[in-house]
């Protein structure tokens, strides 16, 4: 996915290829600026083409390629087969409209109900996702409510039509510790009911270790290391997957300093030469291959992915 | 000290309540050492440290710095407190103002309090850039031209410019990267030993409060609960609400990982009569129907404020 902009083009997502499986929750992970909430969008084909363009690839759901059908055949996929949840609630949600109105837009668009059918629906759905007095909060209006409340609602209208695949992007990062530990578990219970597959976008590594089976890490427009959660948090091959994990602050940590990843994230319009995070990389900075030549993303062992010329040296 | 909100209603704007937002907080910082002050939001944390700051007016209490009591301080005094507390926001983005360069940032407080102008005012401006780790060929810059990281390090450059004691850091690095995180939090440490600055940290992530932390406070609906050294108060956290954050926490390590004590959501501040965690809280008793309980000392130096701490 490029964007064509007036400083030349900003090539956001580049090499990123991954499958969820049915029921699971596959992870992606990465910083501000590393394109995946751009591919999160270009996989519900949300992104506006103009400025955006899709220059090759395809998106694999339920034996279609979504990036070859009509926009009339995507609506009736999206909010129905395929959900999305966003990380701020408020802009999210509709202000003039009550939640009720919002949940049952959708039932009536997707399930063909009519208008009583789908509130009383909305109802339902509403107290399925843990919000007491579910008959009175649902004339309210999202301002009246607060933000872990807003995130439940969006969960809500995501449920509504009972989808086969839920992208959650950063869908608890604006909420507090306590809230998010039952948002991420209402969605674990939603996905046992309903057999639903999870994306989880999020820059949180200890939400990924405790909720995915499966990540992958992406920096500057691509996939860097792809393999099941539990061998990345083990033993991460990429150096920049190691450098997060080293950098963060954890309880019980002794010693006066953190880790860093000296440097900054690249530019999307001026990425550097072979691999992106060279310059950063305290194997690869000096090295010429790394330098001039681009990794891809190798298989190391089975299962585990990692686009670093020396990722075989790290493997335990 | 207490800051109270009045809430108004009706064509005349009458005050029909309060929204106690601090409602009572009491603690001392050492100096040259960092406290840190923790809860989420709505916990009233920010409306205590700009209160301390003077940019809200307190409804109640003292506040004592360096033997005077700041929230009485007026006119001279108050200008030159003022010089001695300074604090960093949390967002990057909007705390810089974005028609000034960077070095008229940084350089506007030295120049109102007459401390220096001209070439003077440049090259010290330029020292407090090396500082906190920006180039001085920054300073004609404006605050667009930069990363959430790097707008950072001027909010802490220009809370530095006036060599204050305290400085007080609303959730700094809260709005960044996790790798941008640890080089701002190694940053803050190093400028502390350097300096010798005070810091009353505010943040609602308890890992990063535990690094940068002497001591701890915990706060819930205006009022602290728990309080100690900050060590002490991971490794044995005594107030239901304390726990209850630290094993929401979600946990790379497996070995690190609590069961969950799932707590509900708070309600608003509502200042009745009983202890204002009772609605959530899993240990709650009788007595916790009767009142607001005291902060008391359960052991050395670690004050809990609920009924039913240390009694069992």
């Amino acid at each position: 996915m490029h964007f064509d902009t007036e400083d030349g083009v900003a090539k956001a997502v580049q090499e990123v290829n991954f499958e969820i499986r049915r029921g699971e929750t596959f992870a992606l992970v990465g910083e501000s600026g590393c394109g995946k909430s751009v591919t999160a969008l270009a996989m519900m084909r949300l992104i506006p083409v103009p400025p955006g363009r899709i220059v090759n690839g395809r998106i694999e759901f339920e034996g279609a390629n979504l990036l070859e059908l009509s926009e009339k055949q995507m609506r009736s996929i999206r909010g129905n087969k395929i959900a999305m949840i966003f990380q701020e609630p408020m802009t999210s949600l509709n202000p003039v409209f009550t939640i009720g109105d919002q949940i049952a837009e959708a039932i009536m668009l997707h399930q063909k109900k009519e208008y009583e059918a789908a509130w009383v629906d909305a109802v339902e759905i509403l107290k399925q996702v843990g919000i007491n007095e579910a008959e009175r909060r649902v004339s309210e209006y999202p301002h009246q409510m607060s933000g872990g409340m807003r995130q439940r609602v969006m969960i809500a209208m995501a449920m509504s039509c009972k989808p086969a695949l839920l992208i959650a992007d950063e869908p608890t990062t604006a909420l507090d510790v306590t809230i998010q530990a039952q948002i991420l578990e209402l969605i674990r219970e939603l996905q046992k009911q309903n057999n639903m597959s999870v994306l989880l976008i999020t820059h949180d590594l200890g939400v990924v270790a405790e909720r995915a089976q499966e990540v992958a890490v992406m920096y500057a427009s691509r996939i860097v290391e792809r393999a099941k959660a539990a061998d990345l948090f083990a033993n991460a091959l990429h150096p920049y997957t190691q450098g997060l994990l080293r950098s963060l602050p954890r309880l019980g940590h002794e010693g006066r300093r953190l880790e860093v990843i000296s440097g900054t994230v690249p530019n999307p319009l001026e990425f550097p030469s072979g691999c992106k995070f060279h310059p950063r990389c305290p194997v690869g900075h000096d090295d010429e291959k790394c330098r001039t030549c681009e990794p891809g993303l190798m298989e190391i062992t089975p299962g585990r992915r990692a686009a670093c010329w020396y990722a075989e040296k790290f493997l335990k | 000290m207490k800051t109270y909100f009045p809430v108004t209603a009706g064509l005349l704007q009458r005050t029909v309540g309060y929204v106690k937002a601090v409602d009572g907080v009491n603690f001392a910082i050492e100096r040259g050492k960092t406290l840190g002050l923790v809860g989420e939001s709505g916990c009233g944390k920010t409306t205590a440290a700009r209160t301390i700051a003077r940019l809200i007016p307190a409804s109640g209490g003292r506040v004592e710095f360096e033997g005077m009591d700041m929230l009485e301080a007026e006119g001279a005094e108050l200008k030159q407190m003022r010089k001695e507390i300074s604090i960093i926001f949390q967002d990057p983005y909007s705390s810089l103002n974005p028609r000034m360069t960077v070095g008229d940032i940084i350089g506007e407080p030295i120049r109102y309090h007459g401390l220096a102008k001209g070439p003077e005012l440049a090259e010290r401006v330029a020292g407090i850039l090396e500082k906190v780790g920006l180039s001085p060929s920054y300073i004609n810059r404006y605050p667009h031209e930069f990363s959430g990281g790097q707008r950072q390090r001027v909010g802490i450059a220009r809370a530095l410019a006036l060599n204050p004691k305290l400085v007080i850091c609303d959730e700094p690095v809260s709005a960044l990267d996790v790798s941008i995180q640890s080089q701002i939090l190694n940053l803050l440490k190093d400028l502390q030993d350097e300096f010798g600055l005070t810091y009353l940290f505010i943040a609602h992530d308890l890992a990063v409060v535990e690094f940068v932390s002497d001591v701890v406070a915990v706060m819930y609906l205006g009022r602290i609960v728990e309080m100690a050294d900050a060590k002490a108060l991971y490794k044995n956290p005594m107030h239901p609400y304390t726990k209850a954050l630290i094993s929401a926490i979600p946990q790379v390590d497996p070995g690190l990982r609590k069961k969950r004590i799932v707590a509900g959501e708070a309600g608003g501040p509502k200042g009745e009569e009983q202890c204002a965690f009772r609605a959530r809280c899993p240990a709650a008793g009788h007595k916790c129907r009767e009142g607001q309980p005291e902060m008391v000392e359960c052991e050395a130096g670690h004050f809990v404020a609920c009924w039913e701490c240390g009694r069992s």
